[in-house]
Order: C-alpha cells, then sequence, then structure tokens
C-alpha cells in the first residue's frame, strides 16, 4: 500500500464563510451572540468576529469550533453541507405539514365580563352567538383537508362548556372520520371550568381531553381580572380545577395567567399561587391589543418595558423555586429554550417563519367565518375583517388565495423583513403580521418601535445571559424546559403547536 | 471615521430640544450602511439622512417625550461598524445562503407542485 506523502495530509490554510448574523450583548458590547443559518449560536469576542469575516482567523480551535456550528466551511474536498441542511430542513420542519392547530369558536356566549377580555363577548342567553351543527360539519371537512398528520381540535369562546353540544358533536364527529384517516388527534378545552359537570368530565375522560383555563394569581387579583357578578370567579375556578385533575389527572389540567397592570405588581405571588395549587407549569402572558383589552387600556395597559421588569422578577422567582425542589416551567420560556438548545421546531404560532397564521393554525368562528389566527378573529369582532380568510363553506385553496392569505404570506417571512433580516435570533424567532397590524396599522411592521420585537430580543437576552452566566443548577433547569417541556404539546419532533 | 458631531438646540412645538448631527466618511460607509444603521434609531428618534460632496450627515432628534441619550454618538458608530460588517458577510454569503436554503427545503417545494 502507498500512502500520499505527508504534505497531503496538512490542513488547508483558510476557509469558506457561511451565512451567520450577530448581535451585540446588550450587557457586554465588546461580545458578541452570533448564529449561523439554522440557529447553531456562539458566543465570540466582536473583534472575532472581524477576523472571521475578513479570512484572518487563524486560531485552530476556534477555527474547529466554528466549523462544528457551521459558521464556516474548510476544505471543501471533504466538507459537506449535509449536516447543516439537515438542521435547517428540521428547524423548518412545520412548513411541510399544513395547518395542525384548528381552533373552534363554539360560542361567543360567557358569563365574565373581563375588562381585559381579548374576544368578543356575548350574555350567556343569546343563543344565535352559537356556531350551528352545519357550521361545525363543515368545519370538521375543511379540518380534515390539512395534510398534517398531528392535529389539535381546541375549543374556545366565550365559554365553551355553554355550548358543549357542539363540543361534543364535533369531537365524535372527528373521532368517527379519523378512523380511517389515521391522524394523531388532541383535544383541548379553553375554559373558565365552572361548569363542568360530571357528564362533562366523562366525556372529557373518553377523549383524553387537555383542560386549559386562566388562574391570574391568588384570589384577590384573579377576582379583581375576571369578575363576575357573584365575586366569586377563583373559588370556581379553582373547583373546576380540583374537579379536572381527579377525572383526567393532574397533567391533563393546565392555567395561564393574563397579566394587567394590577398583576405588574404581584410578580413573586403570582408563581406563589402556582405553587400551592400543585402547578408545575405556568405561562405568563402579556395583555394583547384585542377586543375589551384595547377599550380599556388607559386603565388595564402597560408597555413592554413594564412586561419585561415583571417578567425578569417572575423568573427569576421560578428559578428560586426550582432551586428549592419545587419543578416548575414558564412557558414562554419553555419555547424559546427549545429553539435556543434544540434544533427542532415547535411550530408555535407566532415564533416560527414562514408565520403560522393561516399556515399551521386555523380559526372556525360560530358564524362560519375562518381565519389564521384567533387575533384575526378579535380584530373582525372589532369590526376589521381585511383578515378573514372566507367561510367553512368554501375550499382551504380559496382560502389560500384570498386576499387576507395574500396579506400573511407578503409580510409573514421574517428573513425578509425589514430589521429581521439581519437580526441574530431570526433563526429562532417568528413574524407576527396580524399582531403588527394591530398595534402598527402595518402588517410588515416596524421593527425599531415594534413591541413583539422589544419583547422577544428582552426575553431572548434575558435566557442567554443566564445560559452563559448562570448558576449551573439554574441552566439544568432550562435545559430541562428545553427538552423536557411540561405541556405535553411542546414536545420536540414533529410540529407541535400550542394556542397563543 | 466620524468627524466631531455638535448637539443644536431647537424648538419644536414651543419645547426646546437637543438634537445631535453625525458626520460619517463616505468612503467608509455605503449608503445602504448608512440607512441601514440610522433606521434602527427611527422608533426613539425622528432621522434625517443627507449627503453632501464630502460626507453623510445623520441627524436624530428624540421623539416627543424622550431625551438625547448621553451615550448615543458611541451606539450609533458602534452600529454603522456592525452593519458595514454584515454587509460584507451578506456580499460574501447571500448566494450561498440562498442555494442552501432551496437545497434544505427542496422536498416542501416539491411537496407545493400540483
Amino acid at each position: 500500500m502507498k500512502f500520499l506523502p505527508p504534505e497531503a495530509f496538512a490542513p488547508l490554510r483558510g476557509y469558506h464563510l457561511l451565512p451567520l448574523r450577530f448581535r451585540r450583548l446588550p450587557w457586554d458590547d465588546a461580545q458578541v451572540f452570533a448564529t449561523s443559518l439554522a440557529g447553531d449560536w456562539v458566543i465570540l469576542p466582536r473583534d472575532v468576529i472581524d477576523e472571521l469575516v475578513a479570512g484572518t482567523l487563524q486560531d485552530a480551535s476556534q477555527l474547529a469550533d466554528l466549523e462544528a456550528r457551521h459558521f464556516l466551511a474548510r476544505d471543501v474536498r471533504v466538507s459537506t453541507m449535509a449536516p447543516l441542511l439537515s438542521q435547517y430542513r428540521t428547524r423548518k420542519r412545520y412548513v411541510e405539514g399544513g395547518p395542525s392547530l384548528h381552533i373552534f369558536v363554539v360560542s361567543l356566549r360567557c358569563h365574565h365580563t373581563c375588562a381585559y377580555c381579548q374576544v368578543s363577548r356575548q350574555t350567556t342567553s343569546r343563543t344565535q352567538f352559537d356556531m350551528s351543527p352545519e357550521t361545525a360539519r363543515l368545519a370538521v371537512t375543511r379540518l380534515f383537508e390539512s395534510p398534517s398528520p398531528d392535529l389539535t381540535v381546541e375549543f374556545q369562546g366565550g365559554e365553551p362548556l355553554l355550548h358543549f353540544d357542539a363540543v361534543r358533536a364535533i369531537t365524535e364527529d372527528v373521532v368517527a372520520r379519523n378512523a380511517h384517516e389515521g391522524r394523531q388527534i388532541t383535544f383541548v378545552l379553553a375554559s373558565t371550568l365552572h361548569d363542568l359537570t360530571e357528564d362533562h368530565l366523562a366525556f372529557f375522560r373518553d377523549h383524553a381531553f387537555q383542560l386549559s383555563t386562566s388562574l391570574d394569581g391568588p384570589e384577590e387579583l384573579h377576582n379583581a381580572n375576571r369578575p363576575r357578578p357573584e365575586r366569586d370567579s377563583y373559588r370556581r375556578t379553582m373547583a373546576g380545577i380540583e374537579r379536572g385533575r381527579r377525572a383526567l389527572g393532574d397533567d391533563a389540567v393546565s392555567a395561564l395567567t393574563t397579566l394587567t397592570y394590577r398583576s405588574l405588581a404581584a410578580p413573586e405571588a403570582i408563581v406563589d399561587e402556582y405553587v400551592r395549587q400543585g402547578f408545575h407549569s405556568i405561562v405568563l402572558r402579556p395583555l394583547s391589543p384585542y377586543g375589551f383589552a384595547k377599550k380599556t387600556q388607559a386603565r388595564t395597559g402597560y408597555g413592554v418595558g413594564d412586561f419585561l421588569d415583571f417578567y425578569r422578577a417572575a423568573f427569576d422567582h421560578i428559578l428560586s423555586v426550582n432551586r428549592n425542589g419545587y419543578e416548575l416551567e414558564e412557558g414562554h420560556a419553555a419555547l424559546l429554550l427549545s429553539q435556543l438548545l434544540t434544533p427542532f421546531s415547535h411550530g408555535y404560532v407566532d415564533l416560527r417563519s414562514p408565520t403560522g397564521a393561516g399556515f399551521g393554525t386555523v380559526v372556525y368562528d360560530y358564524d362560519g367565518r375562518v381565519y389564521p389566527t384567533d387575533e384575526a378573529r378579535m380584530l373582525a369582532a372589532m369590526g376589521d375583517h381585511g383578515w378573514c380568510m372566507g367561510r367553512v363553506d368554501e375550499s382551504r385553496e380559496q382560502w389560500m388565495r384570498s386576499p387576507a392569505m395574500q396579506r400573511v404570506i407578503a409580510s409573514g417571512v421574517a428573513e425578509s423583513l425589514p430589521g429581521c433580516s439581519d437580526c441574530a435570533f431570526v433563526p429562532l424567532c417568528g413574524a407576527d403580521p396580524v399582531d403588527h397590524y394591530a398595534r402598527q396599522g402595518d402588517a410588515m411592521g416596524h421593527r425599531p418601535s415594534s413591541d413583539f420585537c422589544a419583547k422577544q430580543l428582552g426575553l431572548f437576552d434575558l435566557l442567554v445571559k443566564q445560559l452563559i452566566e448562570g448558576h449551573p443548577a439554574d441552566r439544568a433547569t432550562l435545559e430541562r424546559w428545553a427538552v423536557q417541556p411540561r405541556l405535553r404539546s411542546l414536545a420536540p419532533g414533529p410540529a407541535a403547536v400550542v394556542a397563543s | 471615521m466620524c468627524a466631531p458631531h455638535y448637539l443644536r438646540a431647537n424648538t419644536v412645538g414651543g419645547d426646546l430640544r437637543l438634537d445631535i448631527q453625525i458626520s460619517i466618511d463616505p468612503d467608509l460607509f455605503s449608503a445602504d450602511v448608512v440607512t441601514r444603521t440610522s433606521h434602527r434609531y427611527t422608533g426613539e428618534f425622528a432621522v434625517d439622512v443627507r449627503r453632501d460632496s464630502t460626507r453623510y450627515v445623520v441627524v436624530l432628534r428624540p421623539l416627543l417625550g424622550r431625551t438625547l441619550p448621553p451615550d448615543i454618538e458611541g451606539r450609533f458608530r458602534n452600529d454603522l461598524l456592525d452593519d458595514r460588517l454584515r454587509e460584507r458577510i451578506q456580499v460574501q454569503t447571500q448566494t450561498l445562503h440562498d442555494v442552501l436554503a432551496r437545497a434544505a427545503l427542496n422536498e416542501s417545494l416539491r411537496l407545493a407542485v400540483p
């Protein structure tokens, strides 16, 4: 056997730069957060990025690390782009699946009068705001026209339990048709849980429902946020949670907060309430500019800076709770961490590019109109029907050709949007055209003044700082959130979607 | 790189406000870089970008209710340098970026063809 001369095995000088983006760390502008095309990331000194781009970086260990993370390619005779392509394809896998989250607004009736209500609501006697059997039947037909192998059927309102007949009929129709469709179906009910009966619970148990409710914090805060004439919303919610847990198991019942101005003063108390009630997941959800929340904004609203201050305090407290031995996960952080620490796509509608609006999510309103997101439906309830895709008696192809979806497509790819296209977080983030339209009057959005961007950057910066500077125990907690999320629909793998 | 800036006082709607003018060497920074960097500041400032034969001049005037941060010139200069580096990255990698994205998503594109 003859060997090539030693020179043939010497590493080539030089390298080829691969696509990358970077952002100075807000807390140390001599360092940058850099991402590859597929979202691999690294912290580097700013001057090293200069050397890297100039082609003069020579440190062997840095070159090896950057090559492994797909920031550069060295020997083109042996380098393959296959791992990078695979990673990118994995992160964008939701593109292939079609809508997997289907929201059925079975009724607008509700017994609450929440000032921050982001949905249109009607009093409990107004049954003309219930979904008709024919609309429900057509909506299920449209649902199965989605090619996604995994489908989440989520019932919302108003209060969906006030029209349980529709919940039952739709569920049974889906199950019957799925006998020959063979999809993986998950049923979710978003409800106050105030009207749960044993019959409801038996039905939910038979179909392995997930129950999602709102718990805004301690009793005084929750009742102040969610008034009922009887002033006992908290007691009824807790009773519903307990009954749901007894019938379906603890993991089948989840809760999330809606944060009002009152809530911002109580980050630790809200977290402690979730611990006290035995939850292992909390979602700290800020107000959005829809419905009654927009009308009462002067009284109940706050800026994104206030939200981020609240979130940092709550986040620190959640980490402390975990260090003390109680597992508690923050849902939105878990989504962002799965982006930072895994190549898998969760497909969350607001955190994907192309956007999930209409492509990952479809909303069937009680009256048969169809929307790409629940926020688009809320805008219609406020009088702006520009985001309506069509009706349940029209084909999906007609929906995709609608002016609404043309707007979504034109403004729904973050990599093409001014301000997003060169952002280091764009491989991990998403476009939200409906939110930008609602806040700024422009679906493409103005990133320098975008609340969505400010929130995302604030959260990403917080998590990155924690990952690189935090206590090892805290990092372990965050890694667990990323790869073993508590909420089942956050599990990595095939594009799984949660309701926004 | 940047000629010394100067602050200018002006009255807007009866309010006395300061703005800052930053001079930029056109031999070091392209028009695209100057405008991209300036755009980043349009959330906090009213931005005016001018060009004469020797330089760009970027004027930043704080929007209503805001004040001129003390480190604004340093921030802007850092962002100019970063955007110039991004321009160089794009020149080197844009074609490859498009090829890689298309190759990665090729299967999805085939699914879309009727």
